[in-house]
């Protein structure tokens, strides 16, 4: 493998684990954000909504 | 055919889901910015999911694997430059967190606060015909991924699309902004999954001596260095670099995820976040492109090639899974980009032709009804139109038209006490000029002058866009400070 390959397959092991590694985080967390943002809006009242 | 019946079912599974859960969102829309900005509620780790699903679609996937194939690894650099161009804009909230703090809900809203109403609906109606024509391609590319994975024919593909963009379109326009957040948060799940799958088929079936020789083999050194392939070189590097952080600081579907977030420090933390995932975003499609050029050899049709290799080595079972990923990716793209075309169309185009602006329920009907023309659009636009150089560079190109003279106009306007009207009309007709000017020329180059050749290069016109764009906004500013005295924008105190 030729050094400018070598440098930029390591590139690719970075930027991949960076996105499945961040992908992990916010799936877990972000369903905590959901549930509060669903709460915190609550459900509009039949007919009063667009 | 690729698809067994158990892929027909993980599928099957997925879109009823989705619809479900789209639907059942609507539920949560009180009024207008619950509809457009889910009431800016948002926070940090749900907006990261809302704005990557917002930022990956097929296209995306299809495109990047497209310059990987053609490239081989000297591409991985736009990836790079993507990254640091949001991250830049997250550490320092450039644009984004102006925008936040006046309470905007589209860019051209922006427009009329610094300028004028005029102002607005030249650049309402510049952002939503350089955004829809942006995403005019979308779906093609969605066929094609969808007839070499699953194995079918174009008159089903016809059908498959169809079906998917009104399951979109409807949950969209009922439920707006709260249905997109829901289905994103989901649908980022999915597709992550999706390219993971994807991603390791390719390890498991490609050893990667074998993936730099062929590189080495068909590019040589252009395949490594980004400087010497033809396809990029620096005027391409510098283009994109500046078009990234135009793209994040103003296009309209990604910074709608700012502008719904529950403060300007939340904001801030979304885009940095999810600027760490920009460069694997780009560079693991284009790595499994780089895939496909050592399995498939360097004679396949360079859309296909990406597609026609995982329907070649991902077992079925799991290949349900990667289709419900891309179909997630899509999706998400479709609804964030239906809702924020549709919304501009509305208040910044329809809403700027008037006096007053609509009631809350009018403008909702209204932007309704424009999702549903924008999907009729593209379904019609996808099947004809013939793409002009790569697909990452069409869509770079669209997208300039208009964040070319909006990065004038909003970064002047937040920044620069004397931009003023003038040079915010000369600033975005301008910067539409070239990439125009290259959309229509590229089609008879054959009869241009010689002297006028340079404006059907890509990446010579992307840039000089830029370059136009910033020079009408100085120029028309400075030229007219005692006719159009610049107006002073009043800071929202409300956060």
């Amino acid at each position: 493998m030729s050094p400018g390959a070598l440098a930029w397959m390591i590139v690719f092991a970075v930027a991949a684990l960076a996105f499945f590694g961040i992908a992990v985080i916010v799936v877990v967390k972000g369903f905590a954000d959901l549930k509060g943002l669903l709460h915190l809006t609550g459900e509009k009242a039949p007919n009063d909504g667009p | 055919m690729n698809f067994g019946p158990l892929d027909w079912i993980v599928l099957a599974l997925y879109l009823a889901a989705s619809i479900s859960v789209g639907i059942w969102a609507k539920r949560f829309v009180e009024d207008l910015s619950g509809y457009m900005v889910a009431g800016r509620r948002i926070k940090v780790a749900l907006g990261v999911a809302t704005f990557a699903a917002t930022e990956f679609g097929t296209i995306t996937f299809m495109y990047f694997g497209e310059l990987g194939y053609l490239t081989g690894f000297s591409c991985f650099v736009i990836g790079v430059l993507a990254m640091l161009a949001y991250l830049v804009v997250g550490k320092t909230g450039f644009i984004i967190e102006g925008l936040r703090r006046h309470r905007v809900m589209t860019i051209p809203e922006f427009y009329e606060l610094r300028y004028s109403r005029r102002v607005r609906l030249i650049g309402g109606i510049i952002l939503f015909l350089g955004g829809v024509l942006n995403m005019g391609i979308f779906l093609k590319f969605d066929g094609i991924f969808l007839s070499e994975v699953m194995g079918f024919g174009p008159g089903a593909l016809m059908i498959t699309m169809t079906v998917m963009l009104l399951i979109v379109i409807a949950y969209t326009i009922l439920g707006g902004m709260f249905s997109v957040v829901v289905t994103d948060y989901m649908q980022f799940g999915v597709l992550s999954f999706g390219l993971l799958i994807a991603t390791f088929a390719v390890l498991v079936h490609i050893d990667l001596d074998q993936m730099s020789a062929a590189v080495t083999a068909q590019l040589g050194d252009a395949g490594v260095n980004p400087l010497v392939n033809s396809r990029f070189g620096w005027v391409f590097m510098v283009w994109v670099f500046v078009s990234n952080l135009a793209a994040a600081a103003m296009w309209q579907p990604g910074i709608s995820k700012a502008l719904a977030s529950e403060s300007p420090e939340t904001a801030k933390k979304v885009f940095f976040w999810t600027s760490l995932t920009f460069a694997g975003r780009a560079i693991v499609p284009m790595f499994l492109g780089i895939g496909a050029l050592a399995l498939l050899g360097p004679g396949e049709s360079s859309a296909a090639a990406l597609p026609k290799l995982l329907g070649r080595i991902v077992p079925s079972g799991i290949l349900g899974l990667l289709v419900a990923g891309m179909l997630a990716a899509s999706m998400s793209t479709y609804s964030a980009y239906l809702l924020a075309w549709s919304s501009v169309f509305t208040r910044d185009v329809l809403g700027a032709l008037r006096a007053t602006d609509f009631s809350e329920s009018t403008t909702i009907f209204i932007a309704r009804i424009v999702a549903g023309i924008i999907g009729a659009f593209l379904l019609v636009f996808g099947l004809w139109y013939q793409i002009p150089d790569t697909a990452y560079q069409y869509v770079f190109i669209t997208g300039a038209m208009y964040t070319a003279g909006a990065l004038s106009c909003v970064a002047a306007g937040l920044y620069w006490k004397k931009a003023n009207n003038v040079g915010a009309y000369w600033g975005l007709l301008l910067g539409a000029l070239s990439p125009a000017g290259f959309l229509l020329l590229e089609k008879i180059r054959d009869v241009l002058p010689g002297w006028m050749l340079f404006i059907t290069d890509v990446n010579i016109s992307g840039i000089l866009s830029f370059i136009l764009a910033a020079t009408g906004m100085i120029l028309g500013s400075l030229l007219t400070q005692e006719v159009s005295p610049p107006k002073q924008l009043i800071e929202q105190v409300r956060s």
